[in-house]
């Protein structure tokens, strides 16, 4: 059979197996019969040996549509889609017009941005770092709109351009070259960067994984508020060396829903600094974090995260399935198979938690309670 | 045939149940794919508003 569409990686959990498939980088979730039927079609040179192996005494027609069952789920696993290089923009000075400096962990970069418009996508989460520092940074970035199109320039050479409307993707990879520049890593260092916000409590840290409006962001904000630190917030990239969650600088922003339960537990709330992206969206306000005695912490737990009004506070244990089934869409993940063998080691240490919340107070001891569990570990 | 002595075959009871299985296997959405970012992203805008006029 066609060993190249052949899963690359598996993991076994449960009754089901997580495969990898080099040639697209999907990830897929299977249960232990399928697995083993995969592993005959694999094993076997011809369909016939495949049945004889399997040792279906079936029809004909139940045959093929096996086969055909098998051929498409491989076809899915294994689409693969052509990048399109974009081509490079030429750096062009005369775009600059607002320069802000930043200084992080004793490092300096600075930013030119085309306009104020384009400076409320990066600036607002970074302002807390600015300094007036005038000593020439090590890194200059460059972000220019031009027509429809964004652009990302690092050190004058052209990074990457993106349609105007899919700024998010800009934002990413502007954090993704900041990242290695704060952490000495390259972009291939990575194995990936994941959609969610992680807290530590100073030893190993808590990765909160969720959709958009769940409440990841309002929780670290809360969870900073009494004694825990951000290590990071929307964006949080595992390292291939360390297999930890490296910090990102970036502030939580708290969308204008969360303000009422916020602005209790910080006392400068009314003078954090607030932007408005557009006329019909509400103000986002940024909260910075406190600075970590490390760079990077082990993670052991992913929660899910599920804000629900005058829900009842709820942490129970859920399949790695649910989880991935939120983390895999919504995260960058290297294609290198290295790194996707250690996303898959890496998840075989971790444990798996949906947290349902609405007030504080119980969630505080929820998450006490499995960074107790993490510092009894190590004992 | 590949490792040929190495391969267990599945018993017919297996197989029956496999079968069983099979048949609602034939849905596609039984498979679970999952593909991640083919680039990295903060989270998606919200929708509505345009951020680059005034």
């Amino acid at each position: 059979m066609n060993n190249q569409l052949a899963p690359t990686h598996h993991y076994y959990f449960s009754d089901s197996v997580l495969l990898w498939y080099a040639l697209s980088n999907s990830y897929s979730i299977v249960d232990c019969a399928f697995k083993q039927l995969l592993d005959r079609y694999f094993e076997s040179n011809t369909l016939s040996t495949f049945f004889k192996h399997v040792d279906f005494d079936t029809t004909k027609t139940t045959q093929q549509q096996l086969t055909k069952t098998i051929t498409d789920y491989l076809k899915h696993c294994n689409i693969t889609t052509l990048s399109i290089t974009d081509t490079p923009k030429t750096f062009n000075a005369a775009n600059r017009n607002i320069l802000k400096h930043y200084t992080y962990n004793g490092k300096t970069f600075q930013v030119y941005f085309g306009s104020e418009h384009i400076q409320k996508l990066i600036h607002p989460a970074l302002a807390y770092l600015e300094t007036t520092f005038t000593k020439k940074a090590c890194i200059t970035f460059d972000i220019f709109i031009e027509g429809e199109t964004i652009t990302l320039f690092k050190n004058e050479k052209f990074i990457n351009s993106y349609p105007k409307q899919e700024y998010h993707k800009l934002q990413g990879k502007f954090i993704i070259h900041l990242l290695g520049y704060i952490h000495d890593l390259e972009e291939t260092d990575w194995i990936g960067s994941f959609h969610g916000s992680t807290i530590t409590d100073g030893n190993s840290s808590l990765l909160f994984i969720g959709k958009s409006g769940k409440g990841k962001s309002t929780l670290c904000a809360i969870l900073a508020a009494n004694g825990y630190k951000l290590v990071a917030d929307d964006v949080s990239p595992l390292s291939s060396e360390t297999i930890e969650i490296h910090s990102n600088p970036a502030a939580i922003s708290i969308k204008s829903g969360a303000f009422t339960t916020l602005k209790p537990m910080f006392t400068n709330f009314d003078t954090l600094p607030s932007i408005q992206l557009s006329k019909i969206k509400g103000p986002i306000k940024y909260v910075a974090p406190t600075p970590l005695e490390k760079s990077h912490y082990p993670c052991r737990q992913i929660i899910l995260v599920n804000y629900q009004k005058n829900a009842e506070t709820a942490l129970h244990p859920i399949s790695i399935a649910k989880v991935l089934e939120t983390l895999i869409p919504d995260s960058w993940l290297s294609p290198n198979p290295k790194h996707a063998k250690q996303f898959l080691d890496w998840l075989q240490t971790l444990e798996f938690y949906e947290l349902t919340y609405s007030d504080t107070k119980s969630v505080l001891k929820n998450v006490e309670s499995l960074f107790l569990k993490n510092k009894e570990a190590l004992l | 045939m590949n490792k040929d002595n190495n391969i267990e075959k599945i018993s017919r009871n297996d197989a029956l149940k496999k079968m069983g299985k099979y048949a609602a296997l034939t849905a596609f959405g039984t498979f679970l794919v999952l593909n991640p970012l083919k680039a990295q992203a903060t989270s998606p805008p919200d929708p509505g508003g345009d951020i680059f006029t005034d």
